[in-house]
């Protein structure tokens, strides 16, 4: 696991497991798009915040003392003898920081302590690993953070595929601990970006506080990022398993639970659709994208929808 | 140790039920907050929901358990079969007829042999016998013993007789066998297994057993009397005389609720009757016919109820004997010369031979005391003693003899020296002659005179053969001479049947052993008797009913049979007693006894018709039946049994029969029971799931 904010690999790192150029190879293609107008250091495909002197023409604004006189349109000037600047959208790079739960939790559907096939976490390493490499694809730029109890590990945005491979073997060294406090990772992360960008949450939002998480969030998009927030729901989570009696232990030192899960199902999805609702509120509210994923659907198919819907 | 089996079955399901919980399967789970808060609110509908259903699974274990087990309600018996220590107990076992009644296709001895079984169980200090209690108790051993399996053995060998309970000597039997158990630390028990029918307990005392005595009552009787039709007896009216018609009459007990029609098929000997009358309930009805008995001697016969179908079928047949006398000969034994007329004697003579002596074939034999032959008198029907003088000790010797073998002697006792005749005829007979009242002569001065009949029974012999002219018959008589009377201390007053009005007696009738002795104190040539219609009447009735009573009764099955054989018997050697096939085997022994021979049987039986023969000749026959009282199947309350007869004695009672009943409702009620609960289960489990 990455200890700190690495700035160097190894040139030769070997391929993360994560990583299946093969599948990934159809998704190379597309490219994952913006919403909103964003701000990158590179000219790149996505529509830029700044309105500069390249790009494609938009709009006119009557000029103001002080400003470029360069930007006057003079054809304008002539023909109605009023004073008008051009304004342009420049197409820059995108800048997207994938913040991924590394919390106990997450670890739902792990086949035993030492595998985690199965996982919520081991789905949300495939789904970041190839939207790293996607990113990276695109020339755009992809970091990662790590979030627990508190930030775990961070890699700043970058765009060469050396930091994607970087990126990818962070992601594959993931570990997780027992408690959960995504509120504080996000803070500490809006702390050290001062880049608009956008902010890809993957997490499965079992948090104790989700008002105080979302209010961190809503730190993100008041900078003007766009949230992303990929809700991962393993489906023994939203139905809980088959079975006449378990011992549920919880994953976050949330204690032992022995009861029949056909007595209390109703119950359960009861509390757990509240929890659901509560989260897309939250999210919604907080003006972030939300989207629920089940573990149950590949995650090449989640990612391909994501990438589609995204490119309208 | 009932109680501990039952909360180890008890506990059975709670063990089933925390063993058989599934074990949970263990997993590390992301949304464990939101299962607890699930399981809370599910918690307390969950607790109530196994409690239920907990609850309806032992309630079902513990009715099947109960079902199956059939355990007994109420309250525990007094003789228990569990109990411990020292114990002398005594089983008596009701063979009596009426316990072959059938109720609902089992009879009550089957019943009674498998209550009788379960008393017969070996247990340490338990001593035990069985007594079949019929006419006579019959004990397997002589005392209690541990030897369980011989008396198990002859338990089920045990078959029901055709007989009476005798009680008063089964359970004389049962009270010297406990009384004689030593110790005092001994347990006392006697259990009774019977019918307890009215007709036999009613008169039951228990003060013949020892007072420590714990009596068991166990009734097989059914809960109520079955319905049961029975010929009862069987009897002719009328002396039965070659050619003659006689008037059979069957008696016919209907021993149902309702009114029942019997047809009674009599056979006698080669002819058959076909008798029918519709009986009413709760009531024995007399059918009639008259037949003509074709031939002298020894008749038998049996009278049988067709398709009977009822509870008791050993009462249907009754076996009969009728003796076909030729006709009589009458001796009259007199001093009167025949030339006397007229005479005391001579109207007796018209009297005896109403319309004279070819008519009918009858005779009289007319002989002087000096001249009585033992012969002639033996043949004779009826010695009719009128005006003898003083007799010898001889003559009277031979009267007393030809009593006690069954002849009837018609005393017309008119002179003083009658008295003396009739003193010395008690004495010689012994206790076997007791008349009512002794004749003495008339107080000094005073006439018998014109005396009239101020007390007469007219519903008995012979007067009852007047009907409702009795009164205008018997009113004008006037009588003359005879003797005062007087009563004899613990005579039975019953025997006087006539008085006059000055108190003394008119005609008494007693019985000697086999024969019987009429006694008419009256001077009849002094007297109006002999000239009114009456007289013909009341002499005919008094013979008819004298040599009716010389017939002799039938004999009840299993008890004791005494016959003096008739004078025509001779010696003992050359007769045998056969049955109905002929066969000679066990039917009693022929004892000569003093001046005659005596047929004894201790224990007569079984029911059928018993003859005396000398080669082909029958000399005698009795009809051995079932009594009847064994048919009338109504039994004691218990209440009477446990209380006013138990009086201050230790009784339970306890019906196999309700027992049974109850319990196998019992069961059922909880079989059904345990379903219910288990289809409650099922319901909580649904209306707690939904």
């Amino acid at each position: 696991m990455s200890t700190g904010f690495a700035t160097s690999t190894r040139r030769d790192a070997p391929t993360s497991k994560f990583l299946d150029l093969r599948a990934l190879a159809a998704l190379e293609q597309k490219r994952f798009t913006t919403r909103q107008r964003i701000e990158g250091a590179y000219s790149g495909r996505h529509t830029s915040r700044q309105l500069g002197g390249a790009g494609e023409f938009v709009d006119y604004r009557e000029y103001s003392a002080g400003e470029d006189l360069r930007r006057l349109d003079w054809r304008v000037l002539a023909r109605t003898g009023r004073t008008y600047i051009k304004l342009f959208q420049d197409e820059t790079n995108l800048v997207c920081t994938m913040l991924v739960d590394a919390s106990r939790s997450m670890l739902m559907g792990s086949r035993s302590s030492r595998d985690t096939s199965g996982s919520k976490l081991e789905y949300a390493q495939y789904l970041t690993t190839a939207l790293s490499h996607i990113i990276t694809c695109g020339r755009d730029q992809v970091g990662l953070a790590t979030a627990s109890a508190g930030l775990q590990d961070y890699h700043a945005p970058a765009s060469t595929q050396t930091h994607a491979t970087l990126l990818q073997q962070a992601i594959e060294n993931i570990d997780t601990e027992p408690e959960s406090r995504l509120d504080e990772a996000l803070e500490e992360l809006f702390q050290r970006n001062s880049r608009r960008g956008v902010l890809l949450l993957v997490s499965d939002f079992l948090l104790d506080d989700l008002q105080a998480l979302f209010a961190k969030v809503r730190l993100f998009r008041h900078r003007q990022w766009e949230v992303v927030c990929l809700h991962l729901v393993h489906p023994e989570e939203e139905r809980l398993p088959e079975g006449a009696a378990y011992r549920f232990d919880g994953l976050e030192n949330d204690g032992v639970v022995a009861c029949s899960p056909a007595e209390i199902r109703a119950l359960y999805q009861e509390q757990f659709e509240k929890h659901l609702n509560a989260v897309r509120t939250f999210a919604v509210a907080a003006g972030c994208d939300y989207r629920l994923v089940s573990t149950a659907i590949p995650y090449l198919t989640t990612l391909s929808g994501f990438l589609v819907e995204r490119a309208g | 140790m009932v109680f501990w089996l039952a909360v180890a079955a008890a506990a059975v399901p709670l063990a089933v039920h925390f063993l058989t919980r599934p074990r949970p399967v263990r997993m590390p789970f992301s949304t464990v907050r939101f299962i607890r808060e699930a399981v809370k609110q599910r918690r307390a509908r969950n607790r109530l929901r196994d409690a239920i259903i907990l609850a309806l699974r032992t309630l079902a274990i513990l009715l099947l358990g109960w079902a199956i087990a059939r355990p007994l309600l109420g309250e525990k018996k007094l003789v228990s079969t569990a109990e411990e220590g020292a114990t002398a107990r005594v089983v008596l076992l009701d063979v009596s007829q009426s316990m072959a009644a059938v109720d609902g296709g089992v009879d009550a001895f089957q019943r009674a042999r498998a209550a009788a079984g379960q008393y017969l169980e070996y247990r340490p200090g338990l001593r035990v016998n069985l007594i079949a209690a019929g006419a006579s108790p019959r004990a397997v051993f002589e005392a209690p013993s541990t030897n369980v399996e011989s008396l198990r053995e002859q338990l089920a060998e045990s078959q029901v007789r055709p007989e009476r309970l005798n009680l008063l000597a089964a359970l004389s039997a049962a009270g010297d066998m406990l009384a004689k158990i030593p110790g005092t630390n001994v347990r006392r028990e006697l259990v009774i297994i019977s019918d307890f029918q009215r007709s036999n307990w009613a008169t039951a005392n228990f003060a013949l057993l020892p007072d420590d005595t714990l009596i068991q009552l166990e009734s097989v009787a059914a809960e109520e009397p079955p319905d049961n039709l029975a010929v009862t007896g069987v009897q002719v009216q009328g002396r039965p005389a070659e050619g003659r018609e006689v008037l059979l009459e069957v008696e016919v007990g209907n021993y149902a609720a309702g009114a029942r029609r019997a047809k009674v098929e009599v056979t006698l000997g080669d002819t058959a009757y076909q008798l029918e009358e519709l009986c009413p309930p709760r009531t024995k009805t007399t059918i009639s016919k008259a037949v003509t008995v074709p031939q002298a001697g020894w008749q038998m016969g049996t009278a049988r109820i067709a398709r009977a179908d009822d509870a008791l079928v050993a009462d249907n047949e009754r076996p009969f004997v009728l003796d076909v006398r030729p006709a009589p000969t009458y001796a009259l034994i007199t001093r009167e010369p025949v030339s006397k007329r007229p005479s005391s004697t001579y109207y007796l003579e018209r009297a005896l031979l109403p319309y004279g002596e070819t008519a009918g074939g009858a005779r009289v034999e007319r002989m002087s005391p000096a001249r009585m032959d033992m012969e002639i008198l033996s043949n004779a029907e009826l010695l009719v003693i009128d005006h003898p003088g003083r007799l010898k000790s001889t003559q009277i010797e031979m009267l007393v003899s030809l009593l006690r073998r069954g002849r009837a002697v018609f005393y017309v006792a008119s002179e003083l020296v009658d008295a003396t005749n009739l003193k010395l005829l008690a004495e010689a007979a012994g206790g076997g002659l007791q008349p009512p009242v002794d004749l003495v002569p008339p107080p000094r001065g005073s006439l018998r005179r014109n005396l009239f009949l101020a007390d007469v029974k007219t519903d008995r012999a012979p007067f009852q053969g007047l009907g409702d002219k009795s009164g205008a018959l018997l009113a004008p008589l006037r009588f003359s001479g005879g003797l005062a009377t007087q009563r004899i201390e613990g005579a039975l007053d019953d025997d006087i049947v006539a008085t006059y009005s000055d108190r003394s007696t008119c005609l008494y009738v007693t019985s000697s052993e086999a024969g019987s002795l009429a006694v008419l104190n009256a001077d009849l040539a002094a007297s109006t008797l002999h000239s009114s219609s009456a007289f013909a009447i009341l002499i005919e009735e008094l013979i008819e009913h004298l040599l009716q009573q010389n017939r002799g009764e039938g004999a009840a099955a299993g008890e004791l049979l005494v016959r003096r054989l008739p004078p025509t018997a001779r010696a003992a050697a050359s007769l045998k007693v056969v049955d109905a096939a002929g066969q000679g085997v066990n039917f009693g022994e022929l004892v000569e006894e003093g001046d005659g021979i005596v047929w004894r049987w201790p224990d007569a039986g079984p029911p059928g018709v018993y003859q005396v023969r000398r080669d082909a000749e029958a000399i005698t026959a009795v009809a051995v039946t079932t009594p009847p009282e064994e048919s009338d199947l109504r039994t004691l309350d218990a209440d009477v049994l446990t209380g006013r007869l138990a009086g201050e004695r230790t009784v339970q009672y306890n019906s196999t029969v309700g027992d049974d009943q109850q319990r196998d409702d019992t069961w059922i009620w909880f079989a059904v029971a345990c379903v219910l609960c288990m289809l409650g289960e099922i319901v909580a489990l649904r209306v707690f799931n939904s």
